[in-house]
């Protein structure tokens, strides 16, 4: 068995359905852009390796569906998240004010331990779109929102012309880490099946 | 690797004694053509294609008989290529269009006798799978005499990508005049008799026990009135007997002995005993049989068909006896002619191996050992799959039972997933030849009533469609082909009753494209001071907007892929008239606001001379695509739209290629075939039939369930895509197109399944396939993993195969598992209420 020590964070990205989730995800992870993503039916998920401070974590970076009408599968992937992303599309107003019942949505279905301090990250999406000329909903409004629910970080972002992507994610994944840091999940290299299910409870303890 | 069955090893055995050797004298060549010759039909078929749209071929090839016996119909390019008797009995014939199924002999002027006035007149054909050296299979369709059946077409004549004008040409076609044929020589009395109802359908070789043949009555007819009948293992049954007017029963003959082994009946000359060469086990079995025969009779016999023109068939007994050609002892002829059968049987096997592979890998005929030794590897895997393959057809026909193999350890076929091994997977899906827009025809009476559905459905189930089999090459780039059209339309009761004649079937039609528009003015008609008060609508709108320009994107359809430029134009000109009429008020058509001139522009990365995209189209086919949607919305508004919607709905555009029809096939597949359960904001249909599959793996792989269990991956939520859009996500739009095709049949071809069930067999199949993978899961995330990686590579053939037998191993057991969908559809189920939030 290794002895080498991993960190798995699970991050869980949530908003409305269009705002660009699949598409930051796959900014971050693959480093490209496509117009052409599909509605993401269900759940997916992509993981990087990721270097934190001084630490190298994994980052599972879970992409779900905008439409509420999938939510039963919320309660079981949602499950161990260690940070969650609220995304919004600047330039339509509804998906900002989505963000309180995303917020609310998640604290019910993932029901960490202490919901007062689980950490989110709130990426205010597609600033390129239009050059800014159609945009709603301002930076300002978006802060104010931020801080009222506890100091949320907050980032704006284009998945399109990458910009932020990074930053926000190295963000997520601090904010992810100190969450995680209580419990630290161990994963061994080799396959133990003994050993990754008394590891699992651990992971889910975290948080459920 | 999988079970290997006793019968398996001892060929091998056989094969390494005799193999090498045979190998090396050249063995029977009948297999490089079935690479070289594919990508010439390619090549003809998509200049023909160009200039004439699928429809106009499809009815011409079924109503345009040859009137001369060795001109073969040019239209009828479907089925085969124009060739002199000589050239159409070697197996170089072209295949039909870019199918997985080539012919490998057709004749028309082929008759069969009614009384001793009346014949009719039609055409042979023998088929068989080139990807997977298959059985061969055996049809003979008549000719359309004109009548109401003269249209291949189910309730229209096609009109490509018809909206309009298209019911007043059916009643011209209904009454056009009959183009009887010439060799047709229908007495009065059997004027009522539907002659379609002699039409052989394709019979597999295996299921011929012999052929009688008989020489014409006068020498001087020598040839042209020459028969052939078929008797069938099953209670010796024959097949209609054949007249081949024009000549060419040897040649007939000649293409079966390249299928199957042909052997003189020692008793009678003139019958000939078969064998199919696919088929180890009867390969063997007959083997047996034939030495017993051979051995009896004197040899007297052998010498006499020397000069007799059956000669020519290559038969073990003829070639083992060779030798011994002069030896007057019974027995020893006998042995000789077994040594022979089996020699010969083995050298079969490995040509199939070496043929197999040399069209893969193109390799030259001289490397000899390399393709023995690398055959060896592949061997095990495809003798396997043929035998699976055989198991689960013969068993399919009997109901028996006992004879599946499940092959639990089967490898997972599905590794590397590249496009071309995907359609070459999905061809194997189809065990018997494609219909064709003729044989679809068949199954009309005279007055055109399709008399048996369930027979076209099984039909559909087993061989799919013609058009719709995918090609090794672009078949993305297929233009909407009309007999799939017709097909689905009958499949999702755009029709109405099949059993209604064409005109009845034409009303319903045009009654449900007037409702159409009517339903689609509920919402064209709201302007933007209703629509700023009506903010459910709005919501809708506003994600279906989204929804629509990504749902297939990528896709040529919906990029505005067309293969003839004439048939933009046309097709511009046909929407505005229909734009300016029901749909006038849509705020959205694009192509209305698109300006007069209907030009399309020529993208410069098309496939040159194949066909090019239309920006014109692209947004007229989106716009379908949005209309289709926001009209459900309204038709079923307790439902609404939800996400996956716009996935059905944009499948089932692309065969329909019309609004309206395609928006009543949508409604009867989210109503009748169960995608509305998918869909109901509770999740209750989908809660539901996770729980089939879960309880389906109980029943097939307890062991794997319970780890799945163990790791609290026994919610499936992995499979929820699977499940949601029936697979639709997980393969390129063609697959997914004939893995509906088979979904939308199953029920009318696996005894006691229920409507829109066998997807659920499927999944749960498909788990077990993969078995060891899950076992290896440490959570549900790991199988979701797993699940997202078969994206466009899943083994769907071995799948279908395996929920195939999962029916029939299960029983009643498995069908109580899967409890119908009753979709509450009026209610929006248990709370269909809200969608947007």
């Amino acid at each position: 068995m290794s002895s080498r020590k991993r960190t798995l964070l699970k991050v869980i990205i949530l908003g409305d359905s269009g705002v660009g989730k699949t598409s930051l995800m796959n900014q971050y992870v693959n480093k490209k852009f496509s117009n052409q993503y599909k509605a993401t039916i269900g759940a997916d998920f992509l993981t990087k390796e990721v270097q934190v401070d001084d630490r190298l974590v994994t980052m599972q970076i879970w992409d779900t569906a905008g439409q509420e009408r999938f939510q039963s599968l919320g309660v079981a992937f949602y499950r161990g998240a260690d940070c969650c992303v609220l995304v919004y599309d600047v330039n339509v107003a509804k998906t900002f004010e989505n963000l309180d019942n995303w917020r609310e949505e998640f604290l019910i279905q993932a029901g960490p331990n202490d919901p007062d301090s689980f950490p989110f990250v709130v990426l205010g999406n597609k600033i390129d779109y239009d050059n800014g000329n159609s945009r709603v909903v301002s930076e300002k409004k978006a802060k104010s929102w931020c801080q009222s629910k506890g100091g949320i970080p907050y980032f704006e972002t284009s998945a399109k012309e990458d910009v932020n992507v990074e930053s926000a994610f190295r963000e997520i994944a601090r904010n992810a880490l100190k969450n995680d840091n209580d419990d630290d999940v161990y994963i061994p290299d080799t396959v133990d099946v003994g050993a990754a299910r008394t590891a699992a409870p651990t992971k889910s303890s975290s948080c459920c | 690797m999988s079970v290997l069955l006793p019968v398996e090893d001892a060929f091998r055995l056989v094969l390494g004694a005799h193999g090498a050797h045979e190998l090396g004298n050249g063995g029977v060549a009948s297999s490089p053509h079935s690479h070289s010759h594919s990508r010439v039909s390619r090549a003809s078929s998509s200049s023909a294609s160009a200039s004439a749209s699928a429809s106009a071929s499809a009815s011409a090839s079924a109503s345009a008989p040859a009137p001369a016996s060795e001109a073969l119909p040019g239209a009828a390019s479907s089925s085969s290529s124009p060739a002199s008797p000589s050239s159409s009995f070697q197996s170089s014939s072209s295949s039909s269009k870019d199918n997985a199924f080539e012919t490998l002999f057709a004749r028309d002027n082929v008759c069969i006798q009614l009384t001793q006035n009346a014949r009719i007149a039609g055409r042979i054909t023998l088929t068989r799978n080139a990807h997977v050296h298959g059985p061969a299979f055996l049809a003979w369709l008549p000719y359309n005499s004109g009548g109401a059946a003269a249209t291949s077409s189910i309730a229209l004549p096609k009109t490509t990508t018809t909206t309009t004008k298209s019911a007043n040409a059916v009643a011209n076609t209904a009454a056009g005049p009959s183009t009887s044929t010439s060799t047709t020589t229908t007495s009065s009395s059997s004027g009522k008799n539907n002659k379609h109802m002699y039409a052989v359908h394709p019979t597999c070789i295996s299921e011929i026990h012999s052929i009688h043949q008989k020489a014409p009555p006068f020498r001087t007819f020598a040839r042209s009135f020459a028969s052939i009948t078929f008797v069938l293992h099953h209670n010796h049954e024959t097949l209609p007997t054949f007249f081949f007017v024009g000549g060419g029963t040897r040649e007939m003959l000649g293409a079966l002995a390249s299928v199957a082994r042909l052997t003189q009946s020692a008793e009678d000359p003139t019958i000939l005993l078969v064998n199919d060469l696919a088929d180890p086990l009867s390969r063997s079995l007959v083997g047996l049989d034939l030495a017993l025969t051979g051995a009896l009779p004197p040899m007297a016999h052998h010498h006499s068909q020397q000069q007799h023109q059956r000669r020519s068939v290559s038969s073990p007994v003829q070639r083992g006896g060779g030798g011994g050609g002069n030896d007057d002892l019974p027995i020893v002829q006998g042995f000789t002619a077994f040594l022979g059968a089996a020699a010969a049987a083995a050298t079969d096997i490995i040509n199939d191996i070496d043929n197999m592979f040399v069209s893969k890998a193109e390799a030259g005929a001289n490397a000899t050992e390399e393709v023995v030794a690398a055959a060896e590897g592949e061997r095990e895997e495809d003798a396997a799959a043929r035998l699976r393959a055989t198991s689960s057809a013969s068993a399919a026909e009997h109901g028996d039972l006992g004879s599946f193999v499940i092959l639990k350890d089967a490898p997972p076929s599905g590794d590397g997933g590249t496009r071309a091994r995907m359609v070459h997977q999905l061809a194997m899906v189809h065990e018997e030849p494609p219909v064709t827009a003729r044989e679809l025809s068949t199954f009309l009476d005279e007055e055109g009533r399709m008399c048996t559905p369930s027979a076209v459905l099984r039909r559909v189930f087993r061989g799919g469609l013609e058009s719709s089999t995918p090609s090794t090459s672009a078949p993305e780039l297929a233009p909407p082909s009309a007999l799939q059209r017709d097909v689905w339309a009958l499949l999702l009761g755009l029709y109405g009753d099949p059993q209604a004649t064409p005109a009845e079937r034409a009303e319903t039609l045009k009654a449900k494209r007037r409702r159409y528009a009517e339903l689609r003015m509920q919402w064209s008609s709201i302007d933007g001071t209703q629509a700023r008060r009506f903010s459910k609508f709005r919501e809708r709108r506003q994600q279906i907007d989204k929804d629509v320009p990504r749902t297939d994107s990528a896709h040529p359809y919906f990029n505005g892929y067309v293969v003839d430029e004439a048939e933009v134009a046309a097709l511009v000109a046909r929407n505005r008239r229909a734009s300016s009429g029901a749909s006038r008020a849509s705020r959205s058509s694009s192509i209305e606001g698109g300006g007069a001139e209907a030009e399309p522009i020529v993208d410069e990365d098309a496939a040159p001379g194949v066909g090019s995209y239309s920006h014109e189209l692209k947004a007229h086919r989106l716009d379908m695509l949005r209309g289709l949607l926001l009209t459900y919305g309204m038709y079923h508004f307790d439902l609404g739209y939800c996400q996956g919607m716009s996935d059905v709905a944009s499948l089932l555009l692309s065969v329909m290629d019309n609004e309206a029809d395609a928006f009543w096939c949508f409604v009867q597949v989210m109503d009748v075939h169960g995608f509305a359960d998918n869909f109901l904001s509770d999740e209750n249909g989908m809660a539901r039939q996770l729980a089939s599959v879960r309880d389906l793996l109980a029943l097939a792989d307890a062991e794997l369930m319970a780890h799945l269990e163990s790791i609290e991956a026994d919610n499936l939520f992995f499979l929820y895509r699977w499940v949601l859009l029936r697979f639709k996500r997980e393969l390129l739009l063609e697959e997914a197109t004939r893995l509906w095709e088979v979904l939308f049949c199953s029920h009318e071809s696996l005894e006691g399944l229920d409507v829109g069930t066998f997807h659920l067999y499927l999944a749960a199949a498909l788990v077990t396939i993969h078995r060891d993978a899950l076992l290896r899961a440490e959570s549900l995330d790991d199988c979701l993993r797993w699940a997202n990686s078969l994206k466009e590579c899943l083994p769907l053939a071995e799948g279908l195969r395996r929920a195939e037998s999962l029916v029939m191993e299960l029983g009643t057991k498995g069908r109580e598992a899967v409890a119908p969908c009753v979709a509450d559809v009026d209610g929006g189920g248990g709370g269909g209420g809200g969608v947007d939030h």
